[in-house]
């Protein structure tokens, strides 16, 4: 006759079991956990790559000489232009940069921006940046060529340095 | 009649133990793996942007040397604290030429073509590569000589 299994053998069986269960329950639950980070972490490297492209294309494909920097202090520059690049299908827009509140606010509209602080009448589509702790636009102490160095200095995230070079020379 | 039953020898055991061990390295190096993918991705898309430092740089990216970020953005008149953090940053820069291509050699060559065009232009191609201890980015460029 075949000996069936002594109630001891059962307990340390399932013992073993729940054991082996509860870890797996366990990284399951860090792999989830883990999973979310990464799915932040990318989605925020994608919007900062989003971010870089859309300056950079705003800078290099600028009209030639349309570009006009206002200084607002060591921490805040506030810039208007011309470009051939538009996020709103626009046909060569005019484009500001400006900081209120630390806030990082991209302009687009068809009618040109003259001064800041700016008019009510200003008809523009609004994209927020983010959150800055600075931002700057440099241009070229050689005065013929366009070129400039834009830092953003972000809050929350790494900064973006580019230097870009006007594509729209005469 | 109840036959005794036979012990696990020592063998079993440890190729028990063995195959577990192996399992639960596979896992752990799984989740390494994943971690050193993710930070390694994260510091080369911070690098990725200085390769623009080289843009209209004549000084720079055309020899093998070591500086500073400062130095490549020595033509812009820049806040004294993004100087001092830029000052912090060493960075090497090594180029490498990958092709050169003379236009010169193409026109004897080509006789029966009806468009003779004669050129004495050497086109180079290049890359330049920025290198900092935990990551690296690179430029191709194109100088005509």
């Amino acid at each position: 006759m075949r000996k069936a299994f002594t109630l001891i053998e059962m307990l340390v069986s399932v013992t073993i079991l729940s054991i082996m269960m509860i870890f797996l329950y366990e990284s399951y639950a860090s792999l989830n956990k883990s999973n979310q980070i990464y799915k932040n972490e990318v989605n925020s490297i994608k919007s900062k790559q989003i971010k870089k492209r859309v300056i950079y294309l705003d800078f290099s494909l600028a009209m030639y000489k349309k570009t006009n920097i206002l200084n607002q202090g060591t921490k805040e520059d506030i810039v208007f232009t011309q470009s051939s690049n538009s996020i709103h299908k626009r046909y060569n827009p005019y484009i500001a940069y400006i900081v209120k509140d630390f806030k990082l606010y991209r302009l687009e509209s068809l009618k040109e921006f003259k001064e800041y602080p700016l008019s009510l009448d200003v008809e523009a589509d609004v994209d927020y940046l983010g959150e800055v702790n600075s931002f700057r636009v440099y241009r070229s102490k050689e005065k013929d060529k366009e070129i400039y160095l834009v830092h953003v200095d972000f809050k929350e995230s790494d900064d973006i340095l580019l230097k870009i070079k006007v594509l729209n020379e005469k | 009649m109840i036959k005794a039953s036979r012990a696990f020898t020592l063998i079993e055991v440890m190729v028990a133990v063995m195959i577990i061990s192996v399992v639960i390295m596979a896992l752990l190096t799984m989740r390494g793996n994943s971690t050193h993918i993710f930070s390694d991705l994260s510091s080369r898309v911070k690098i990725n942007q200085f390769a623009s430092l080289f843009i209209s740089n004549t000084d720079y990216g055309f020899l093998k040397k070591s500086v500073t970020l400062e130095k490549l953005v020595s033509d812009f008149d820049i806040e004294s604290d993004l100087r001092r953090e830029l000052s912090n940053t060493k960075v090497e820069v090594i180029y490498q030429e990958l092709n050169i291509i003379d236009m010169s050699e193409f026109d004897a060559s080509d006789k029966e073509s009806e468009a003779e065009v004669s050129s004495n232009m050497v086109f180079e191609i290049g890359k330049t590569v920025l290198k900092t201890p935990n990551s690296s980015t690179g430029l191709l460029r194109l100088r005509v000589q």
